[in-house]
């Protein structure tokens, strides 16, 4: 594969939300060439591993390992350093599996840096390991090792391999250090999977895609562990739950695990979030018993009726079984949500709190205001249910985990978006099986799918909500099917059954019809506003060889583009005149923007003494155009050519003695445009 | 869905304008198709994989898609012929 190929997968792998032109200027490449680029990889992949979505570029989690599986692994590395907190993770997790001393040269291999970096990076490290009662123990001869309670230490691992597979290409850095065997973390995820159908649980799809790490390099460190180990679970009986015999099942040729190594592992599943459970209600159940009392708690403190309440009960329970066996391990779930949710919902928190304690009750202790939140999300996300009305267009909100974190991307999407109904949040996995009918896919991580689909991270500042709404509406204004189906849905029992195709044939042209002048209105804010200094009215005759100098010098002098730019212009424009015109008798000098425009601009030059070009054409008015990437300026050029088509106004341009009338012609909205509607919707009436 | 090609001399101004006022009228009816403005470099890259190609200039060489004229988009005249030669190309 040649170089900008795998160097544009390379970025593409160790970059999320990437755009076309940042791979423009990161790799010298005009749009065009990206896009080849881009289709000559997936070609050469026979699939699409590189997705485009609007401007933006991206892989999916089984695309970049795919990749680095066919280009880095054999032929050279991914990675060519790793910032202190990757170094943290790698040294954590390797002095945990190895359970030996490891010397400076040995850690420094591994995480790429110098023996010294290592030396202070092991000063911090021992620092915060303290804090943990986890001490490392160094010898001269020997290097370090970790020492200290084994719970501690396997929490300390479950956690650093958790941050790992959470950074950015984390699996393909555990590949790439050999830390994992690919056919062993497969084995496990299908025992998992088998654990899943015969207690009927479904796993969250971050929980699915984590455990097998997890469990594989717990299993690492069991087996290098060679004295007696044991932990205590306060209260709880799990060895006589349901659940415990069959996740213990699942490791039964690891013959050398302990009853406190397959407790530890068999609380990793428990304690994992789950978006489906056969057992979540069981009459009787403490935990049950708890949700009913923490819902009458929500119900009173709220003073309103949650509708659906089994249902709610459910949900509730899905979230708290797990985070009950998170509160025994001693676990502290992280949510990236809570400070956020805690400055908009307060009250909503505030009320949730005071709810709790039936939960409290069964773990001693206090609720994290982490876990408080993640209820705060499911209570929240109900009550705007309650609230849903008639809507037209159908989406979904897809994460990774499926569960709580997306309920406030739902909550904010439903906010941002009233005119949709959004079905709900789920899992990708849960949503491909369960195959519901939608629109539109808003989705944490990439996916693969025909339906419009935006890519959106948890949390959306002002600056997302902007650029996700213009995305959005004109996804909607594109797509008239949804209202038509709904119109359809309420007015077939009136039309006599064999006119029902041609009525919904008639509603589809007349809202297309809508639509079409709804986007030309809009186009109104989109538009440049001209002021006088850009127009130019030249009464002399001027030579054609003359055009671009003339024409392009006000937008030089306001520094909108470069020489080069000019220059470029000239060499373009004077071969290819005949193709760069926006109407009758009037030229439109420019190249792409690349060639040196600094902002967008416009330059109209009305040669009341026509030019005339090489070909004996007529030349009127030219208008000198400083592009934008992003084709910003096509909208006035679509007002422009309106303006131009129309005879009369022509005729009033070419004739005007006054700059101010002209700039009043050009930031009117009339023109041609009303008889281009006119023409265009002929076919309608 | 069909694809419809438009080239001019950069491929971000002219091709862009017709191609925009090109899928207004696609919309209005009711025809989909993907339209596309693109640099009359690229042309015979993109040429294998349309529909139907939209000049902005008098052609010197034959595609073998129909190949309509983009000047009539732009100055209205002879747009009717030029729009129901587009409709019919997309059937």
């Amino acid at each position: 594969m040649g170089g900008d190929k795998t160097r544009i997968i390379k970025h593409l792998i160790l970059k999320d939300n990437v755009q076309i032109q940042e791979l423009m200027i990161e790799f010298q490449l005009t749009k065009l060439e990206v896009r080849e680029t881009i289709n000559n990889i997936n070609d050469s992949f026979n699939k699409d591993v590189i997705i485009s979505s609007g401007q933006a570029v991206y892989m999916t989690e089984a695309a970049k390992m795919l990749c680095y599986k066919k280009i880095f692994r054999e032929k050279g590395k991914l990675f060519s350093h790793h910032e202190f907190e990757t170094r943290y993770n790698l040294i954590i997790i390797v002095l945990a599996v190895e359970k030996k001393y490891l010397s400076l040269l040995e850690l420094a291999e591994i995480c790429l840096v110098s023996k010294n970096t290592i030396l202070n990076d092991m000063k911090l490290i021992k620092q915060d390991l303290e804090q943990k009662e986890i001490d490392v123990d160094y010898s001269r001869k020997h290097g370090y090792v970790m020492k200290g309670s084994e719970f501690a230490i396997r929490n300390l691992l479950v956690t650093a391999v958790k941050d790992v597979l959470r950074s950015l290409a984390g699996r393909i850095l555990l590949e790439e250090k050999n830390l994992v065997d690919s056919s062993k973390i497969f084995r496990l995820r299908k025992r998992l999977e088998r654990v899943e159908s015969r207690i009927g649980i479904t796993l969250t799809d971050e929980q699915l895609d984590e455990l097998p790490y997890i469990i594989h390099f717990v299993i690492k460190r069991a087996k290098k562990l060679d004295t007696k180990w044991s932990f205590k679970i306060e209260k709880y009986d799990i060895k006589n739950t349901v659940e415990f015999p069959e996740i213990q099942q699942m490791f039964w040729d690891y013959d050398f695990l302990t009853q406190s190594d397959l407790l530890y592992l068999s609380l990793q599943v428990l304690a994992s979030n789950m978006v489906e459970s056969a057992l979540a209600i069981t009459d009787g159940d403490e935990v049950s018993e708890a949700t009913d009392k923490f819902i009458d708690n929500i119900e009173a403190n709220l003073a309103m009726h949650m509708h659906r309440r089994n249902e709610l009960k459910n949900k509730v329970l899905l979230h708290m079984r797990p985070a009950i066996y998170r509160s025994l391990l001693g676990f502290q779930i992280n949510n990236p949500l809570t400070q956020e949710f805690l400055d908009q919902y307060h009250e909503i928190y505030c009320v949730v709190k005071k709810s709790v304690k039936p939960f409290q009750d069964i773990i001693h202790r206090e609720l994290s205001t982490e876990e408080i939140v993640y209820l705060c999300m499911i209570v929240l996300s109900w009550i705007y249910e309650a609230e849903e009305t008639e809507t037209i267009f159908k989406a979904v909100v897809l994460c990774q985990s499926g569960t709580s974190i997306s309920k406030l991307l739902l909550v904010t999407l439903q906010s941002m978006f009233p005119e949709i109904d959004f079905i709900g949040a789920y899992s990708v996995r849960q949503f491909e099986q369960d195959g519901e009918e939608v629109d539109f896919i808003f989705t944490t991580v990439p996916i693969n799918d025909k339906r419009a689909t935006f890519i959106v991270p948890p949390i959306l500042d002002s600056q997302t909500r902007i650029d996700l709404r213009n995305r959005v509406q004109g996804e909607m204004r594109n797509n008239s099917d949804p209202l038509v189906r709904s119109l359809m849905k309420v007015i077939k029992p009136y039309i006599p059954s064999q006119y029902i195709d041609v009525v919904s044939r008639k509603v589809c042209c007349l809202l297309a019809k809508q639509n079409a002048s709804k986007v030309q209105t809009d186009n109104g804010s989109d538009q440049f506003k001209f002021s006088i200094d850009n127009i130019s009215i030249i009464k002399e005759s001027i030579d054609w060889k003359e055009l671009v100098d003339i024409s392009m010098l006000p937008l030089f002098r306001r520094k909108s583009i470069t020489q080069h730019y000019v220059n470029k212009t000239k060499k373009v424009f004077y071969s290819n005149y005949n193709r760069m015109l926006i109407a009758e008798n009037v030229y439109l000098p420019h190249v792409a923007a690349k060639f040196g425009v600094k902002k967008m601009d416009f330059q109209i030059v009305v040669l009341k003494k026509p030019a005339f070009t090489p070909n004996g054409e007529k030349v009127k008015i030219v208008v000198a155009l400083a592009p934008s990437v992003e084709n910003d300026h096509v909208p006035t050029l679509i007002k422009l050519n309106n303006l131009f088509m129309d005879k009369n106004i022509m005729c009033q341009m070419m004739k005007e003695e006054n700059i101010f009338t002209i700039q009043s012609i050009l930031n009117s909205l009339g023109g041609a445009e009303d008889e281009f509607c006119k023409f265009v919707s002929e076919g309608i009436n | 869905m069909k694809k419809v090609i438009v080239a001019c001399g950069s491929g971000v101004a002219t091709s862009q304008t017709v191609a925009s006022k090109v899928k207004s009228i696609l919309e209005e009816k009711g025809v989909r198709a993907s339209v596309e403005a693109v640099d009359i470099k690229s042309l015979d890259q993109y040429i294998k994989t349309s529909d139907v190609y939209i000049s902005i200039t008098k052609n010197t060489k034959e595609y073998d898609i129909p190949t309509l004229n983009g000047i009539a988009f732009l100055t209205g005249m002879g747009m009717e012929e030029e729009t129901q030669k587009l409709l019919d190309a997309l059937k």
